[in-house]
Protein backbone atom coordinates (compact mmCIF):
# COMPACT_ATOMS: atom_id res chain seq x y z
CA UNK A 1 0.00 0.00 0.00
CA UNK A 2 1.09 3.41 -0.97
CA UNK A 3 0.34 7.36 -0.40
CA UNK A 4 2.19 8.06 -3.98
CA UNK A 5 1.11 11.86 -4.58
CA UNK A 6 -0.73 11.81 -0.63
CA UNK A 7 0.77 14.98 1.72
CA UNK A 8 1.67 14.55 4.84
CA UNK A 9 -1.28 16.04 7.41
CA UNK A 10 -0.22 19.15 8.91
CA UNK A 11 -0.58 17.72 12.56
CA UNK A 12 1.28 14.50 11.53
CA UNK A 13 4.24 16.76 10.36
CA UNK A 14 6.05 16.93 13.84
CA UNK A 15 6.31 13.55 14.09
CA UNK A 16 8.26 12.91 11.09
CA UNK A 17 12.06 11.47 11.35
CA UNK A 18 11.14 10.70 15.07
CA UNK A 19 11.53 7.29 17.03
CA UNK A 20 8.46 5.34 16.85
CA UNK A 21 6.86 4.26 19.84
CA UNK A 22 6.27 0.24 20.44
CA UNK A 23 2.35 -0.03 19.72
CA UNK A 24 2.67 1.31 16.23
CA UNK A 25 5.77 -0.49 15.81
CA UNK A 26 3.70 -3.48 17.15
CA UNK A 27 0.99 -2.95 14.97
CA UNK A 28 3.75 -3.05 12.16
CA UNK A 29 4.90 -6.79 13.07
CA UNK A 30 1.51 -7.99 13.45
CA UNK A 31 0.72 -6.94 9.51
CA UNK A 32 4.03 -8.24 9.03
CA UNK A 33 3.19 -11.49 10.94
CA UNK A 34 -0.06 -11.84 8.86
CA UNK A 35 2.07 -11.62 5.67
CA UNK A 36 4.89 -14.46 7.05
CA UNK A 37 1.79 -16.70 7.40
CA UNK A 38 0.40 -16.26 3.97
CA UNK A 39 3.97 -16.77 2.17
CA UNK A 40 4.04 -19.93 4.64
CA UNK A 41 0.58 -21.11 3.39
CA UNK A 42 1.63 -20.23 0.08
CA UNK A 43 4.44 -21.90 -0.12
CA UNK A 44 2.84 -25.16 1.68
CA UNK A 45 0.42 -25.20 -1.00
CA UNK A 46 2.49 -24.89 -3.51
CA UNK A 47 4.46 -27.89 -2.07
CA UNK A 48 1.10 -29.47 -2.00
CA UNK A 49 0.28 -29.10 -5.72
CA UNK A 50 4.28 -30.17 -7.00
CA UNK A 51 3.14 -33.27 -4.71
CA UNK A 52 -0.36 -33.77 -5.99
CA UNK A 53 0.98 -33.25 -9.82
CA UNK A 54 4.25 -35.34 -9.06
CA UNK A 55 2.17 -38.64 -7.96
CA UNK A 56 -1.71 -37.72 -8.06
CA UNK A 57 -2.92 -41.17 -7.18
CA UNK A 58 -0.57 -41.61 -4.29
CA UNK A 59 -1.28 -37.54 -3.14
CA UNK A 60 -1.59 -36.96 0.62
CA UNK A 61 -1.71 -33.62 1.79
CA UNK A 62 2.31 -33.11 3.35
CA UNK A 63 2.75 -33.35 6.90
CA UNK A 64 5.98 -31.23 7.71
CA UNK A 65 7.59 -31.92 11.39
CA UNK A 66 7.75 -29.12 13.48
CA UNK A 67 11.28 -28.54 13.04
CA UNK A 68 10.89 -27.45 9.22
CA UNK A 69 7.79 -26.01 9.33
CA UNK A 70 10.09 -23.56 12.45
CA UNK A 71 13.21 -23.89 9.89
CA UNK A 72 10.88 -22.45 7.04
CA UNK A 73 9.02 -20.01 9.06
CA UNK A 74 12.59 -18.80 10.25
CA UNK A 75 14.19 -19.10 6.67
CA UNK A 76 10.91 -16.92 4.93
CA UNK A 77 10.94 -14.51 7.86
CA UNK A 78 14.35 -13.36 7.91
CA UNK A 79 14.46 -13.47 3.82
CA UNK A 80 11.74 -11.30 3.91
CA UNK A 81 12.92 -8.73 6.35
CA UNK A 82 16.11 -8.67 5.17
CA UNK A 83 14.73 -7.23 1.56
CA UNK A 84 12.05 -5.18 2.54
CA UNK A 85 14.60 -3.42 4.82
CA UNK A 86 17.46 -3.51 1.96
CA UNK A 87 15.41 -2.22 -0.79
CA UNK A 88 13.07 0.22 0.75
CA UNK A 89 13.94 0.28 4.89
CA UNK A 90 10.23 -0.48 5.58
CA UNK A 91 8.22 -3.59 5.04
CA UNK A 92 4.61 -4.06 4.31
CA UNK A 93 3.50 -3.20 8.12
CA UNK A 94 5.94 -0.24 8.19
CA UNK A 95 4.60 0.76 5.24
CA UNK A 96 0.58 0.98 5.77
CA UNK A 97 2.00 2.30 9.52
CA UNK A 98 4.11 4.57 8.28
CA UNK A 99 7.13 3.56 9.61
CA UNK A 100 10.87 2.83 8.62
CA UNK A 101 13.89 1.32 9.55
CA UNK A 102 17.27 3.49 9.10
CA UNK A 103 20.75 2.88 10.42
CA UNK A 104 23.17 5.75 11.68
CA UNK A 105 22.40 8.99 11.23
CA UNK A 106 19.18 7.80 9.33
CA UNK A 107 21.22 6.25 6.13
CA UNK A 108 19.55 2.80 4.52
CA UNK A 109 20.16 -0.10 5.89
CA UNK A 110 22.74 -2.43 3.88
CA UNK A 111 22.46 -5.63 3.13
CA UNK A 112 24.49 -7.34 6.18
CA UNK A 113 23.25 -5.01 8.51
CA UNK A 114 19.47 -5.59 7.34
CA UNK A 115 20.11 -9.49 7.45
CA UNK A 116 21.33 -9.61 10.86
CA UNK A 117 18.78 -7.22 11.93
CA UNK A 118 16.36 -9.72 10.40
CA UNK A 119 17.81 -12.86 12.06
CA UNK A 120 17.84 -10.97 15.05
CA UNK A 121 14.30 -10.14 14.95
CA UNK A 122 13.25 -13.55 14.02
CA UNK A 123 15.06 -15.17 17.01
CA UNK A 124 14.22 -12.68 19.40
CA UNK A 125 10.66 -11.52 18.22
CA UNK A 126 9.55 -10.42 22.04
CA UNK A 127 12.89 -7.81 21.82
CA UNK A 128 10.15 -5.30 20.04
CA UNK A 129 9.00 -5.10 23.39
CA UNK A 130 12.04 -3.22 25.23
CA UNK A 131 11.00 -0.42 22.75
CA UNK A 132 8.11 0.75 25.19
CA UNK A 133 11.15 0.28 27.99
CA UNK A 134 13.65 2.14 26.55
CA UNK A 135 13.84 6.18 26.88
CA UNK A 136 14.72 6.12 23.07
CA UNK A 137 12.22 3.86 21.74
CA UNK A 138 14.90 1.16 20.53
CA UNK A 139 13.98 -2.70 20.43
CA UNK A 140 16.63 -5.10 21.32
CA UNK A 141 17.66 -5.54 17.65
CA UNK A 142 17.80 -1.48 17.51
CA UNK A 143 20.36 -1.59 20.34
CA UNK A 144 22.11 -4.81 19.07
CA UNK A 145 22.67 -3.22 15.72
CA UNK A 146 22.49 0.17 16.08
CA UNK A 147 19.22 0.89 14.30
CA UNK A 148 15.99 2.86 14.79
CA UNK A 149 12.49 2.83 13.43
CA UNK A 150 11.10 6.35 12.92
CA UNK A 151 7.94 7.36 11.60
CA UNK A 152 7.87 8.03 8.19
CA UNK A 153 4.73 8.57 6.12
CA UNK A 154 6.32 9.42 2.69
CA UNK A 155 6.56 7.00 0.23
CA UNK A 156 10.14 5.78 -1.27
CA UNK A 157 9.73 8.47 -3.76
CA UNK A 158 8.30 11.52 -1.51
CA UNK A 159 10.14 14.73 -0.37
CA UNK A 160 11.91 14.73 2.92
CA UNK A 161 10.58 15.22 5.98
CA UNK A 162 9.16 19.02 6.71
CA UNK B 1 -92.29 49.43 -69.31
CA UNK B 2 -90.55 52.37 -69.95
CA UNK B 3 -89.17 52.65 -73.32
CA UNK B 4 -88.80 56.09 -73.40
CA UNK B 5 -86.24 56.45 -70.49
CA UNK B 6 -84.84 53.00 -70.84
CA UNK B 7 -85.20 51.73 -67.46
CA UNK B 8 -87.04 48.86 -66.41
CA UNK B 9 -87.09 47.65 -63.17
CA UNK B 10 -87.76 43.81 -63.66
CA UNK B 11 -88.48 41.26 -60.60
CA UNK B 12 -86.05 38.66 -60.49
CA UNK B 13 -88.39 35.86 -59.98
CA UNK B 14 -89.84 36.24 -63.87
CA UNK B 15 -86.46 36.30 -65.08
CA UNK B 16 -85.90 39.83 -66.17
CA UNK B 17 -89.35 40.10 -67.86
CA UNK B 18 -91.39 43.04 -67.52
CA UNK B 19 -94.89 42.72 -66.02
CA UNK B 20 -96.81 44.08 -69.13
CA UNK B 21 -95.10 42.71 -71.83
CA UNK B 22 -95.58 39.15 -69.92
CA UNK B 23 -99.39 39.64 -70.14
CA UNK B 24 -98.63 40.87 -73.18
CA UNK B 25 -99.48 38.24 -76.35
CA UNK B 26 -96.22 37.02 -78.18
CA UNK B 27 -96.33 39.22 -81.25
CA UNK B 28 -96.11 42.36 -79.13
CA UNK B 29 -93.55 40.87 -77.13
CA UNK B 30 -91.37 39.20 -79.62
CA UNK B 31 -89.76 42.22 -81.14
CA UNK B 32 -89.03 44.30 -77.39
CA UNK B 33 -87.16 40.99 -76.61
CA UNK B 34 -85.49 40.68 -79.84
CA UNK B 35 -84.40 44.46 -79.37
CA UNK B 36 -83.36 43.96 -75.66
CA UNK B 37 -81.41 41.06 -76.30
CA UNK B 38 -79.80 42.61 -79.60
CA UNK B 39 -79.27 45.71 -77.66
CA UNK B 40 -77.12 43.70 -75.08
CA UNK B 41 -74.96 42.13 -77.25
CA UNK B 42 -74.20 45.26 -78.96
CA UNK B 43 -73.24 46.72 -75.40
CA UNK B 44 -71.27 43.72 -75.06
CA UNK B 45 -69.57 44.10 -78.29
CA UNK B 46 -68.82 47.76 -77.45
CA UNK B 47 -67.60 47.20 -74.19
CA UNK B 48 -65.37 44.19 -74.80
CA UNK B 49 -63.79 45.90 -78.19
CA UNK B 50 -63.48 48.88 -75.98
CA UNK B 51 -61.73 46.69 -73.30
CA UNK B 52 -59.59 45.15 -76.23
CA UNK B 53 -58.48 48.46 -77.32
CA UNK B 54 -57.44 49.83 -73.94
CA UNK B 55 -59.19 52.44 -74.97
CA UNK B 56 -61.38 53.31 -71.03
CA UNK B 57 -62.91 56.48 -73.16
CA UNK B 58 -63.89 56.10 -76.59
CA UNK B 59 -63.20 59.48 -78.89
CA UNK B 60 -66.50 60.92 -78.86
CA UNK B 61 -67.63 61.27 -82.28
CA UNK B 62 -67.25 57.28 -82.00
CA UNK B 63 -69.44 57.05 -78.92
CA UNK B 64 -72.22 59.66 -80.25
CA UNK B 65 -71.65 57.49 -84.14
CA UNK B 66 -72.93 54.43 -81.59
CA UNK B 67 -75.75 56.46 -80.04
CA UNK B 68 -77.04 57.45 -83.51
CA UNK B 69 -76.92 53.55 -84.93
CA UNK B 70 -78.35 52.65 -81.62
CA UNK B 71 -80.88 54.78 -81.42
CA UNK B 72 -81.79 54.47 -84.84
CA UNK B 73 -82.06 50.84 -84.90
CA UNK B 74 -84.38 51.30 -81.39
CA UNK B 75 -86.78 53.55 -83.35
CA UNK B 76 -86.66 51.23 -86.36
CA UNK B 77 -87.35 48.20 -83.85
CA UNK B 78 -89.87 50.30 -82.11
CA UNK B 79 -91.65 50.90 -85.53
CA UNK B 80 -91.46 47.58 -86.52
CA UNK B 81 -92.61 46.05 -83.11
CA UNK B 82 -95.81 48.47 -83.43
CA UNK B 83 -96.46 47.72 -86.84
CA UNK B 84 -96.47 44.22 -86.42
CA UNK B 85 -98.34 45.07 -83.05
CA UNK B 86 -101.13 46.82 -85.57
CA UNK B 87 -100.94 44.03 -88.23
CA UNK B 88 -101.78 41.62 -84.65
CA UNK B 89 -104.52 43.00 -83.61
CA UNK B 90 -105.76 44.62 -87.27
CA UNK B 91 -108.12 41.42 -87.54
CA UNK B 92 -109.83 42.43 -84.12
CA UNK B 93 -110.30 45.69 -84.40
CA UNK B 94 -110.50 46.76 -88.01
CA UNK B 95 -113.11 49.82 -87.17
CA UNK B 96 -111.23 50.93 -84.58
CA UNK B 97 -109.29 53.20 -86.94
CA UNK B 98 -107.79 54.87 -84.11
CA UNK B 99 -103.95 54.89 -84.98
CA UNK B 100 -101.87 56.76 -81.95
CA UNK B 101 -98.68 56.65 -83.72
CA UNK B 102 -96.36 57.17 -81.56
CA UNK B 103 -93.85 56.98 -83.69
CA UNK B 104 -94.46 60.17 -85.70
CA UNK B 105 -93.65 61.88 -82.46
CA UNK B 106 -90.32 60.85 -82.50
CA UNK B 107 -89.35 60.51 -85.62
CA UNK B 108 -90.62 63.77 -87.58
CA UNK B 109 -88.37 66.15 -85.97
CA UNK B 110 -85.94 67.96 -88.16
CA UNK B 111 -82.97 67.21 -85.04
CA UNK B 112 -83.01 64.32 -86.16
CA UNK B 113 -79.67 62.85 -85.36
CA UNK B 114 -79.68 64.33 -81.84
CA UNK B 115 -83.15 62.98 -81.32
CA UNK B 116 -81.75 59.62 -82.41
CA UNK B 117 -78.36 60.49 -80.55
CA UNK B 118 -80.24 61.12 -76.99
CA UNK B 119 -82.40 57.80 -77.50
CA UNK B 120 -79.34 55.94 -78.44
CA UNK B 121 -77.72 57.07 -75.24
CA UNK B 122 -81.15 55.94 -73.15
CA UNK B 123 -80.78 52.77 -74.75
CA UNK B 124 -76.78 52.36 -74.14
CA UNK B 125 -77.26 53.29 -70.61
CA UNK B 126 -80.71 50.54 -70.38
CA UNK B 127 -78.62 47.97 -71.98
CA UNK B 128 -75.58 48.58 -69.66
CA UNK B 129 -78.13 48.32 -66.53
CA UNK B 130 -79.23 45.21 -68.11
CA UNK B 131 -75.66 43.80 -68.66
CA UNK B 132 -74.78 44.35 -65.34
CA UNK B 133 -77.47 42.83 -63.78
CA UNK B 134 -76.99 39.69 -66.22
CA UNK B 135 -73.25 39.86 -65.03
CA UNK B 136 -74.13 39.91 -61.28
CA UNK B 137 -77.02 36.98 -61.93
CA UNK B 138 -74.64 35.03 -64.37
CA UNK B 139 -70.92 35.58 -63.26
CA UNK B 140 -71.08 33.65 -59.82
CA UNK B 141 -73.56 30.82 -61.02
CA UNK B 142 -71.30 30.22 -64.03
CA UNK B 143 -68.29 30.87 -61.49
CA UNK B 144 -69.55 28.20 -58.97
CA UNK B 145 -70.27 25.82 -61.91
CA UNK B 146 -67.12 26.08 -63.59
CA UNK B 147 -65.15 25.84 -59.75
CA UNK B 148 -67.63 22.55 -59.52
CA UNK B 149 -65.91 20.68 -62.70
CA UNK B 150 -62.73 21.77 -61.83
CA UNK B 151 -60.37 19.90 -59.53
CA UNK B 152 -58.06 23.45 -58.34
CA UNK B 153 -56.25 21.33 -56.07
CA UNK B 154 -54.93 19.23 -58.91
CA UNK B 155 -54.90 22.43 -61.50
CA UNK B 156 -53.02 24.14 -58.58
CA UNK B 157 -50.64 21.22 -57.78
CA UNK B 158 -49.94 21.19 -61.84
CA UNK B 159 -49.78 24.16 -62.92
CA UNK B 160 -48.14 26.09 -59.87
CA UNK B 161 -45.29 26.33 -59.39
CA UNK B 162 -45.16 26.33 -55.60
CA UNK B 163 -41.31 26.15 -54.83
CA UNK B 164 -41.02 29.27 -56.74
CA UNK B 165 -43.71 31.27 -54.82
CA UNK B 166 -42.36 29.79 -51.63
CA UNK B 167 -39.10 31.20 -52.19
CA UNK B 168 -40.09 34.40 -52.98
CA UNK B 169 -41.79 34.39 -49.82
CA UNK B 170 -39.67 36.58 -46.97
CA UNK B 171 -40.49 33.81 -43.76
CA UNK B 172 -38.45 36.29 -41.68
CA UNK B 173 -40.97 38.95 -42.11
CA UNK B 174 -43.70 36.43 -41.66
CA UNK B 175 -42.34 35.44 -38.72
CA UNK B 176 -41.24 38.06 -37.65
CA UNK B 177 -45.06 39.99 -37.48
CA UNK B 178 -46.26 36.76 -35.86
CA UNK B 179 -46.59 36.97 -31.72
CA UNK B 180 -45.03 34.46 -30.35
CA UNK B 181 -45.04 35.19 -27.22
CA UNK B 182 -49.25 35.09 -27.71
CA UNK B 183 -49.30 31.93 -29.16
CA UNK B 184 -46.89 30.26 -26.65
CA UNK B 185 -49.43 31.58 -23.96
CA UNK B 186 -52.15 30.08 -25.72
CA UNK B 187 -50.87 27.07 -25.59
CA UNK B 188 -51.99 24.03 -23.58
CA UNK B 189 -48.66 22.27 -22.61
CA UNK B 190 -50.18 19.99 -20.41
CA UNK B 191 -52.13 18.44 -23.36
CA UNK B 192 -49.33 18.98 -25.48
CA UNK B 193 -47.17 16.94 -23.34
CA UNK B 194 -50.17 14.40 -22.47
CA UNK B 195 -49.73 13.70 -26.20
CA UNK B 196 -46.42 12.53 -26.35
CA UNK B 197 -45.64 8.96 -26.77
CA UNK B 198 -42.61 9.01 -24.92
CA UNK B 199 -42.45 5.27 -24.78
CA UNK B 200 -41.91 5.37 -28.70
CA UNK B 201 -39.54 8.03 -28.19
CA UNK B 202 -37.64 5.70 -25.77
CA UNK B 203 -38.04 2.79 -27.55
CA UNK B 204 -36.21 4.80 -30.65
CA UNK B 205 -33.38 5.61 -28.28
CA UNK B 206 -30.24 3.45 -28.20
CA UNK B 207 -29.73 3.94 -24.36
CA UNK B 208 -26.81 1.41 -24.05
CA UNK B 209 -24.51 3.80 -26.69
CA UNK B 210 -25.95 6.74 -25.04
CA UNK B 211 -25.00 5.44 -21.56
CA UNK B 212 -21.45 4.74 -23.12
CA UNK B 213 -21.08 8.07 -24.33
CA UNK B 214 -21.75 9.71 -21.20
CA UNK B 215 -19.81 7.62 -19.08
CA UNK B 216 -16.89 8.05 -21.51
CA UNK B 217 -17.37 11.93 -20.84
CA UNK B 218 -17.40 12.07 -17.16
CA UNK B 219 -14.69 9.50 -16.79
CA UNK B 220 -16.61 7.56 -14.51
CA UNK B 221 -13.84 4.60 -13.79
CA UNK B 222 -11.27 7.51 -13.20
CA UNK B 223 -13.51 9.22 -10.47
CA UNK B 224 -14.24 5.70 -8.56
CA UNK B 225 -10.52 5.28 -8.82
CA UNK B 226 -9.85 8.91 -7.13
CA UNK B 227 -12.53 8.44 -4.71
CA UNK B 228 -11.55 5.01 -3.74
CA UNK B 229 -7.80 6.48 -3.16
CA UNK B 230 -9.06 9.36 -1.40
CA UNK B 231 -10.95 6.88 1.49
CA UNK B 232 -7.69 4.57 1.48
CA UNK B 233 -5.60 7.47 2.40
CA UNK B 234 -8.02 9.26 4.96
CA UNK B 235 -8.15 5.38 6.55
CA UNK B 236 -4.85 5.03 6.66
CA UNK B 237 -4.20 8.43 7.75
CA UNK B 238 -6.10 7.88 10.66
CA UNK B 239 -4.33 4.61 11.74
CA UNK B 240 -1.21 6.05 11.48
CA UNK B 241 -2.01 9.36 13.59
CA UNK B 242 -3.62 6.71 16.37
CA UNK B 243 -0.49 5.02 16.44
CA UNK B 244 1.09 7.93 16.98
CA UNK B 245 -1.28 9.01 20.30
CA UNK B 246 -0.77 5.13 20.94
CA UNK B 247 3.04 5.49 21.28
CA UNK B 248 2.61 8.77 23.10
CA UNK B 249 0.10 7.14 25.54
CA UNK B 250 2.08 3.97 26.72
CA UNK B 251 5.39 6.29 26.74
CA UNK B 252 3.48 8.32 29.65
CA UNK B 253 2.44 4.94 31.01
CA UNK B 254 5.57 3.37 30.97
CA UNK B 255 7.24 6.15 32.84
CA UNK B 256 4.89 6.92 35.16
CA UNK B 257 5.07 3.26 36.21
CA UNK B 258 8.67 3.46 36.11
CA UNK B 259 8.43 6.54 38.10
CA UNK B 260 10.41 8.31 35.55
CA UNK B 261 10.45 11.95 34.56
CA UNK B 262 7.02 12.55 32.93
CA UNK B 263 7.00 12.54 29.16
CA UNK B 264 5.66 15.56 27.85
CA UNK B 265 2.30 15.34 25.82
CA UNK B 266 4.13 17.89 23.21
CA UNK B 267 5.51 16.58 20.32
CA UNK B 268 9.15 17.92 20.69
CA UNK B 269 9.84 15.93 24.32
CA UNK B 270 7.60 12.72 23.44
CA UNK B 271 10.48 10.70 21.21
CA UNK B 272 13.83 11.62 20.20
CA UNK B 273 14.15 12.92 16.31
CA UNK B 274 16.15 11.10 14.00
CA UNK B 275 19.98 11.23 14.80
CA UNK B 276 19.40 12.47 17.91
CA UNK B 277 22.09 10.66 20.76
CA UNK B 278 20.56 7.55 21.82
Amino acid sequence: MTLSGSRVPKQARPFQGRHAGVATRVVAGGLDALVLLALLAGSYAVWAAVVFLWNPPAFRLPAPSRALVLGAAYLVCITYLTVCWRISGRTYGDQVIGLRVVGRGGRPLGLAAALARAAVCAAFPLGLLWTAVSRENLSVADVLMRTSVVYDWQSINGAAWP
Amino acid sequence: MNRMSGVVVYPAKFGGQPEQERTAGLPAQDPAVLWRFARLVLEAIVRSVAAAEGALSPPPARLVAVDVLIGGAAVAGELVGQFANRLAHAGRSIGGGVLSIAAGERTGAPPALSRLAERGRRERAAAGADLERLAATLVPAVTAAVLDRLDLTALVRDRVKLDALVAEVDVDAVVARVDLDAVAARLDVDTVANRIDLDAIVDRLDLVALASRTIEGIDLAGIIRESTGSVTDDVVRGVRMQGIQADQAVARLVARLLRRKPVPSDVDGAVPRLGAPS
